[in-house]
């Protein structure tokens, strides 16, 4: 009886709690009541707390979309959190096209040109891969978990107090409302007492909350801090896949805008002197007696349109008559035809002739 | 309609004729002509580049943009011939909140001001990235689609056409030795009936028709024969174009790489600048710290100041013991502290922290088992823990 007696007494207080801050809370919106307005500083740090607390709820969401752009992949990822399970890793993008790539490769023959660059660029997509992986994990563990942890520790604490101080704040204002509506002594003397402790424990609220706001700066040092690692994370990845590139690059062995320029050099130049050795060249061949000249006009006409040496980097089959087969390792004589696809050159090997392509090629001298 | 219906029913007995060809082939109760070697490794190769060109071309896809949703909304845009919209980076909306947030958090404030310039970085990466996605579409997965939508479907349809043909030229042989059995036995029944002279008149006529016959199915079989022979040709011709397919796909493959090159460089560059802006080099300070050793909490610049005069006066006086004595009580505490210029103002949160003015230089030093983020600073006789990010060390 003791007990059932107890529980109603206090759950007919907690209810009269709430139903005194209820119609504070209704007078107050309906302007029939007075409100304490919190000082300015105060207000001015729950309003820097709030800011703070979106923003970076939004830069954490746009680095995890950043990092892993595949929503499908991040909803995964979310749920492995939650069932508090480790993750799979997952063979990542770059890692999966490199895999096909030497796959590719093998399959066309790695003796091949177009073989044995995709194995070179496959392998180098997979580096690509593994560094993606350790700049995700790097970010995730040095920039998004610590936002992460703000906004679901030190801010829901804050978030908290904020409430507890509302709570606060209604119950001060609901007994200054009593103690102005009081009339007898006895009552007021009763109102007054309770105004003290009301007041008394909106001040320690107040002041509680506002310990907690002003360690906001401290948060955001500590933002700063994970923002510079963050930044430091991306810098080693993109170094890494920068020189990545630069090996790849090197160990293909061709600089097709290089050898373009080159090329529209060469073929530049001799314009102006084809047709004097035209002209000579058709001159000589109307007197049969001067046979003798016309090897030398025609090593001169060579050396007019650029010819040089290559050596073959890959064995090549002719796919029509017009190309020359190739076979690796062996020199021959190229030069460039005004005119012609600017992915091929002429190539001589003794007395055959043919169209070879450049990227088969190692240009000599 | 005497003509439609006449290729009409010449056409469906062409159809017919092929399925019945197939189906015996099936049953292996027909011979079948086999492709030469050569040919046959033609077509394996074809078949070999078309499926790996389409895997190559689908992840490189996704490569360039992991988002399906992104890539189901470029592909509807492509098919209604409407030009895609070019679409905010994942790196420029990051960039985009960062600076706002900056303009919220307050421009002048430490956070605010490297967010700002983090901001700047990754709009620049974002824009980066664009190129890249861009260049790569142009110079390595058109040509790659461009090819598997139009070389490939056109040595399709020539295989096609060679199948048909060959099973026109098997049907025909199948039709000849048929007519040359049945001539065989239509000449073994005059010996039979040779005695009556009415019926070697009928033999002879029956021998005649189906000697007729063959001569038909002759004539017949040298035009699939030709027909086949040319279709043999003109896929042949197709097929060895693969050749020049993979000169071409390499050539797409370099643009990829020089490309990518070009992306990766320019965004270590860009993260190189943005280092510069944030003026501190994480990984340089961590090496210092580490040796220093850490001087008594009591020691003070005063107190350290106070020794100095006194040890001039003392060595000129004192043995060569007593002078390296003296020398090793200064040590540790010159060690362990050092100046730092203040980078931004910074307000205490509580009593254990010192309040900071930017521009202004303090001394600070390190304890042990104090959280690595926090220093200890000293300006006159105030003292308090300062964050390490707010500072440049000196000296």
């Amino acid at each position: 009886m003791n007990i059932m007696d107890f529980n109603v007494k206090k759950l007919a207080a907690d209810a009269g709690t709430f139903l005194s801050r209820a119609v504070q809370f209704t007078e107050e919106k309906l302007g029939q009541a007075e409100k304490t307005e919190l000082d300015a500083h105060l207000e001015n740090l729950l309003s820097k707390a709030e800011c703070t607390k979106i923003w970076t709820e939004k830069i954490m969401k746009q680095t995890e979309v950043l990092l892993q752009p595949n929503p499908n992949a991040r909803i995964e990822e979310f749920v492995y959190e939650k069932l508090d399970r480790k993750a799979p890793s997952r063979i990542n993008n770059p890692e999966l096209l490199g895999q096909y790539m030497i796959d590719a490769g093998t399959e066309f023959g790695p003796g091949t040109a177009y073989g044995n660059a995709l194995i070179k660029c496959g392998e180098t997509q997979k580096r690509i891969g593994t560094a993606d992986r350790e700049l995700i994990q790097t970010s995730a563990l040095n920039f998004l978990t610590p936002l992460r942890n703000f906004i679901e520790g030190d801010y829901k604490t804050i978030a908290k107090e904020r409430k507890l101080l509302q709570n606060k704040r209604l119950d001060l204002d609901a007994a200054k409302t009593r103690l102005k509506k009081a009339k007898a002594a006895e009552t007021r003397n009763s109102s007054e007492q309770e105004l003290r402790i009301t007041q008394s424990e909106f001040d320690r609220q107040a002041e509680i909350t506002r310990l907690l706001l002003e360690g906001i700066s401290s948060t955001h040092a500590h933002h700063l801090r994970c923002l510079n690692d963050f930044v430091e994370a991306q810098m080693t990845y993109y170094a890494q896949c920068y020189q990545y590139m630069l090996d790849l690059q090197k160990q293909l062995g061709s600089f097709p805008s290089n050898y373009l320029s080159n090329n529209n050099q060469t073929s530049v130049t001799p314009v102006p002197s084809v047709l004097p050795n035209a002209i000579g060249s058709s001159a000589m061949a109307s007197t049969s007696g001067l046979v003798i000249t016309s090897p030398s006009n025609l090593s001169d006409l060579k050396e007019c349109s650029g010819s040089r040496k290559a050596r073959v980097l890959y064995d090549y089959d002719a796919a029509n008559s017009t190309e020359l087969s190739l076979l690796a390792d062996e020199v021959i004589t190229v030069f460039s035809v005004v005119g012609m696809d600017s992915d091929w050159l002429m190539g001589e090997r003794g007395n055959q002739k043919g169209k070879v392509p450049i990227t088969y090629l190692e240009l000599l001298n | 309609m005497d003509f439609n219906m006449k290729k009409l029913a010449s056409d469906a007995g062409i159809f017919f004729t092929r399925a019945v060809q197939f189906t015996e082939e099936k049953f292996g109760q027909a011979e079948k002509t086999e492709l030469d070697a050569h040919f046959e490794n033609l077509l394996a190769r074809a078949d070999s580049t078309k499926n790996w060109t389409e895997k190559i071309l689908r992840q490189t896809e996704v490569l360039l943009q992991p988002n399906p949703s992104a890539r189901v909304e470029e592909f509807l845009y492509e098919k209604l011939d409407r030009k895609v919209p070019s679409r905010v980076t994942n790196g420029e909306l990051l960039a985009q909140y960062m600076a706002d947030a900056a303009s919220e958090l307050g421009p002048t404030t430490p956070y605010g001001k490297t967010l700002i310039k983090v901001a700047e970085a990754e709009k620049q990466l974002g824009a980066a990235e664009r190129d890249f996605i861009h260049t790569a579409s142009i110079s390595f997965l058109t040509p790659l689609r461009n090819f598997l939508e139009g070389d490939w479907k056109t040595i399709s349809k020539e295989r096609r056409l060679l199948q048909n043909r060959r099973l026109d030229l098997d049907a025909c042989k199948a039709r000849l030795k048929k007519a040359k059995a049945a001539e065989a036995k239509a000449t073994t029944v005059p010996d039979f009936q040779e005695t009556r002279p009415r019926n070697y008149i009928l033999s002879a006529s029956a021998s005649a028709l189906w000697n007729d016959e063959v001569d038909k199915a002759e004539q017949e079989l040298r035009v699939a024969q030709t027909e086949f022979d040319r279709q043999a040709e003109v896929t042949r011709l197709l097929l060895e174009g693969i050749s020049s397919t993979h000169v071409n796909h390499l050539r797409c493959l370099h643009e990829f790489v020089k490309s990518q090159t070009t992306y990766y460089a320019q965004c270590y560059r860009h993260m190189l600048d943005l280092q510069k802006q944030l003026g501190r080099f994480p990984g340089t300070f961590v090496g210092t710290t580490e040796p220093a050793s850490p001087p008594l909490s009591s020691t003070s610049p005063t107190t350290a100041a106070a020794t100095m005069p006194v040890v001039p006066s003392v060595a000129s006086l004192a043995p060569p013991g007593e002078a390296s004595l003296c020398l090793e009580e200064v040590a540790p505490p010159a060690s362990g502290t050092r100046k730092a210029r203040v980078l931004y103002d910074y307000e205490a949160a509580d009593s254990s922290e010192l309040a900071l003015l930017a521009d202004e230089l303090i001394t600070v030093y390190s304890l042990p088992g104090m959280d690595p983020d926090w220093l200890i600073g000293e300006r006159g006789n105030k003292k308090g823990k300062v964050p390490v990010t707010y500072l440049e060390l000196l000296s």
